[in-house]
């Protein structure tokens, strides 16, 4: 076929191969020839497609450079949270001409998987959320994160000081933390009224004890548990933890003092834990509930407490299979109970700390957008639907309702407040912390084993 | 000749490299950042046989290949026999019969945790026809297992039966009627006719089963997500909680060297004893 | 085709047939009409048709944009594949069945040795790959 006869290509090559079958010998050969010379008509074509594709590719980037865009990563699966903080971006658009967030949402399993590559890419989030703890450090070890303490300056005063350390890695801040959260029991007035047990006297370890063989014996479900999930269980082994050995005794583990986490505290926690589980207070098959579930179950009053983080409250109205859930004056709060000889203090508490951090090369927008943010008025805003404890100090009295305004309390007094210990520990000797509480109250491990184990995966490192 | 770099080239970008990389990244005690620099040989290796979920996982992946011959084999076998001939129906059957393959793995998962949801659940409802509570079998460590080895079987006999299907039409009809007007009755035909002619697709459909065996993750992690205590953990799960979820590279990659190894050395001693002729 | 046979073989082969299409479809129809019911009525009607029939679920699905956004990728992995591997796989496929080179068996064994490889592995590997592109 001669060349012209065929349709002008764009570019074409100088040399043309030409493949040839034999068909005797049964093999493919090929020659090469010189290609004819380009004519002036395709020149002409040729340049002009790729002047306009020039053209293309310039152009965006001259409307683009006009306004700095802050990509912002979330893992919030609520959608009314969510239509919130769309309208916290509206806001700061408003107020930031030339400045476009670009919100975007990765379920929470999945965030935590994918961060790592995520970080490095160039693609990067500008804002990422983080529960502060062993994964912030090993990500500003990694150096994926932006230190932002000049551009926050003294902004950080009007934040809570603990939530503020929390964000804070060798002195220079990486986030700015937009709420709190404490573990506790949640418990259901009606289910106590009918079993005779009052939930504001349990103070002690054994009063929890005797009220589950209360409602045991009245026949309701004492304790509602997301088992399938394994960190709704690490936190009776954690608050356990606490209360037995303070501050004082999860700083001497991590030095190594004592035995580290094989030493007499932990067992001790880990015994008492045991104790508890011998007594069968958890929901028929509560290794299979997962934590929505679980949080659902309560919801629909089907369980008398929960030993839940703060934020549960929220949450229990829209798991419950009515969409309507306990109301308020259905629910009542008490602290973890305290230990008989415990070092801890019984105002210790055990939460969360959670924020947004700012990655490497992230514009300065991005650290105005953290600030607004946490700024009093949003604070106040996100308070008043109940859906944050504020780390903005003075924004608790926008909470909408005693039992937040409660939590806020404990949290202010609180002199120790530890963050949870699968984040605090890392991700590897956290999530062995969840597997072996999980064991424990599965009975498929003794508390000196599960003590060992945590242990044995500290020593390991990250 | 210059057909054959594209396929080369995609394969050792796609699985060669990694599989390397793999093996690099297991001699590291690696949390993902940057580049790998805590080199601790083979210690990783150690960690994976000290595990005991690792031998769980193993044993039970020995279990996924035991069901998927001894129960959906038969199975499917069956079934095709059935619907190999041409009555009316059948085409629609086989199509019914081939819809579980067709659904995604996780969206079966999802579906399952749904029938074997201990509250709310399709068992829960049929045990309650009875006037028994229903029970939580993804709960029990001891039934957690044999709950997924059934959506096993619901998921795949369909494309092994189909297997058998398009063999059976490939036949000879001609030795089928032979030994037919020799006197052979039913049962006997199927024994010493038809089955040893299905030889060759049996011998396929258990590669086939003994590879999708060791790679079952996505049936696990919706449903039980490993199971109560570990019981249900399958390689590739073990290789994702405990490699990926935890931020050890190097473990997880030890896991994916160890797995890559098992299936080679099935392969090669597969072809050489069992696929001679091909 | 043949007529349906009424014996022991018949009998147990539709006895057959039908347990194997109860396992089968049972999951399946209960999941399509749960999707019609609400959460509560799941708990107390799992089987039978739902009271009320609640469009809004599947509706709220196929209005939703995140939704085809995300069938819009699996289409494009999918075609893609389909091309790719058709493409590359043919090519390859011809070469080897028409050609004698050396080293063609091994490159053979090479190549087949792909079907074995565990997809998790190359996950694993790839999701912490510095090469990031």
């Amino acid at each position: 076929m001669r060349p012209d006869r065929m349709a002008q290509p764009l570019l074409r090559a100088r040399l043309v191969t030409v493949w040839r079958f034999d068909l005797r010998t049964s093999k493919i050969f090929a020659k090469v020839r010189p290609n004819d010379k380009l004519g002036t008509e395709e020149t002409m074509a040729i340049t002009r497609r790729i002047l306009l594709a020039a053209a293309a590719l310039v152009l965006p980037a001259q409307i683009a450079a006009a306004e700095t865009v802050v990509k912002w990563l979330h893992i919030e699966a609520n959608p009314v949270q969510v239509k919130i903080w769309e309208e916290v971006a509206h806001d700061f658009e408003a107020k930031n001409p030339g400045v476009k967030i670009e919100m975007s949402f990765l379920e929470n399993e999945a965030y935590k998987a994918k961060a790592p590559t995520l970080l490095q890419s160039k693609e990067r989030p500008h804002i990422i959320y983080s529960w502060a703890g062993g994964v912030l450090r090993s990500q500003v070890e990694a150096g994926v994160l932006e230190d932002i303490t000049a551009g926050v300056g003294d902004f950080k005063a009007h934040l809570s000081p603990a939530a503020v350390s929390a964000f804070t890695v060798n002195g220079r801040l990486y986030g700015l933390p937009y709420t709190v959260s404490q573990v506790g029991f949640m418990y259901n007035k009606e289910l106590f009224a009918k079993a005779g047990v009052d939930g504001s006297k349990i103070a002690a370890w054994d009063d929890l004890l005797d009220a589950v063989r209360k409602l045991k014996a009245a026949n309701v479900t004492p304790i509602v548990v997301g088992g399938a999930d394994k960190w709704p269980l690490h936190f009776y082994w954690t608050n356990l933890a606490v209360r037995i050995g303070g501050q004082s005794g999860f700083q001497a583990a991590l030095k190594g003092e004592n035995g580290g986490f094989e030493g007499p505290v932990f067992q001790r926690s880990g015994e008492m834990f045991k104790q508890l589980v011998d007594l069968q207070p958890f929901q028929t098959g509560f290794l299979g509930f997962k934590n929505p579930q679980a949080v659902g179950y309560f919801g629909d009053g089907k369980g008398a407490m929960i030993l839940a983080i703060s934020s549960f409250y929220h949450t229990q109205r829209a798991l419950a299979a009515d969409k309507v859930g306990l109301s308020d004056d259905k629910i009542g709060w008490f602290n973890f109970p305290t230990v008989s000889g415990g070092k801890g203090d019984p105002a210790d508490t055990l939460g969360g700390m959670n924020g947004w951090l700012v990655t490497k090369g992230a514009p300065k927008e991005a650290v105005a957008f953290i600030k607004f943010f946490t700024s009093e008025e949003v604070q106040k805003r996100l308070a008043a639907g109940n859906y944050i404890i504020p780390t903005y100090q003075g924004a608790e009295s926008g909470l909408g309702s005693a039992f937040m305004r409660n939590i806020a309390h404990n949290i202010a007094v609180s002199k120790y407040h530890q963050n949870f210990y699968d984040q605090d520990l890392g991700p590897n000797v956290g999530r062995v912390v969840n597997d072996v509480t999980a064991e424990i109250a599965g009975g498929t491990m003794t508390p000196k084993a599960a003590a060992k184990a945590i242990q044995d995966a500290y020593v390991q490192g990250n | 000749m210059l057909f054959l770099p594209p396929a080369v080239l995609l394969f050792t970008l796609f699985v060669v490299m990694p599989a390397g990389e793999a093996g690099w990244y297991s001699a590291f005690n690696w949390n993902g950042f940057g580049r790998p620099t805590r080199w601790i040989g083979l210690d990783n290796y150690r960690y994976v046989f000290e595990n005991r979920a690792f031998g769980i996982a193993l044993w039970n992946n020995v279990l996924v290949i035991a069901v998927s011959l001894v129960v959906q084999l038969p199975l499917a076998l069956t079934l095709a026999v059935i619907l190999a001939e041409r009555f009316r129906g059948a085409v629609a059957l086989r199509m019914v019969f081939f819809l579980p393959y067709i659904l995604a793995e996780i969206a079966t998962g999802m579906i399952f945790s749904f029938v074997y949801d201990g509250n709310y659940g399709l068992l829960t409802a049929i045990w309650g026809w009875f006037g028994a509570e229903g029970p939580h079998l993804l709960a029990s460590p001891a039934t957690a297992m044999p709950a997924i080895l059934v959506v096993i079987v619901w998921k795949y006999f369909g494309f092994h039966m189909m297997l058998f299907i398009a063999a059976l039409q490939g036949m000879d009809r001609g030795v089928i009627e032979a030994a037919r007007i020799d006197g052979a009755t039913g049962w006997q035909l199927q024994r010493h006719v038809v089955l040893p002619l299905l030889y060759p697709t049996i011998r396929l459909s258990i590669f086939f089963s003994v590879v999708g065996s060791l790679q079952l993750f996505d049936l696990v992690m919706p449903l039980t997500r490993g199971g109560p205590a570990d019981a249900s953990h399958t390689i590739v799960s073990f290789l994702y909680t405990f490699g990926v979820m935890r931020m050890r590279v190097g473990f997880g990659s030890a896991v994916g060297v160890i797995l890559f190894v098992i299936c080679a050395t099935f392969a090669f001693t597969y072809k050489r004893w069992f696929m001679r002729d091909e | 085709m043949s007529r349906p046979r009424l014996d022991g073989i018949g009998v147990f082969k539709g006895f057959f047939l039908v347990a194997a299409l109860l396992f089968v479809l049972t999951p399946l129809v209960a999941t399509v009409l749960g999707g019609f019911k609400s959460l509560g009525e799941l708990r107390t009607n799992p089987f039978g048709l739902p009271d009320v029939w609640e469009w809004r679920n599947y509706a709220d699905i196929i209005v939703s944009s995140r939704y085809w956004a995300l069938l819009g990728n699996s289409l494009t992995i999918a075609l893609l594949t389909v091309v790719l591997t058709l493409v590359v796989a043919a090519m390859a496929a011809f070469v080897f069945a028409h050609l004698q080179f050396w080293g063609r068996e091994m490159l053979f064994a090479y190549i087949t040795t792909g079907l074995l490889f565990p997809a998790a592995t190359a996950v694993a590997a790839g999701n912490s790959s510095p090469v990031v592109m």
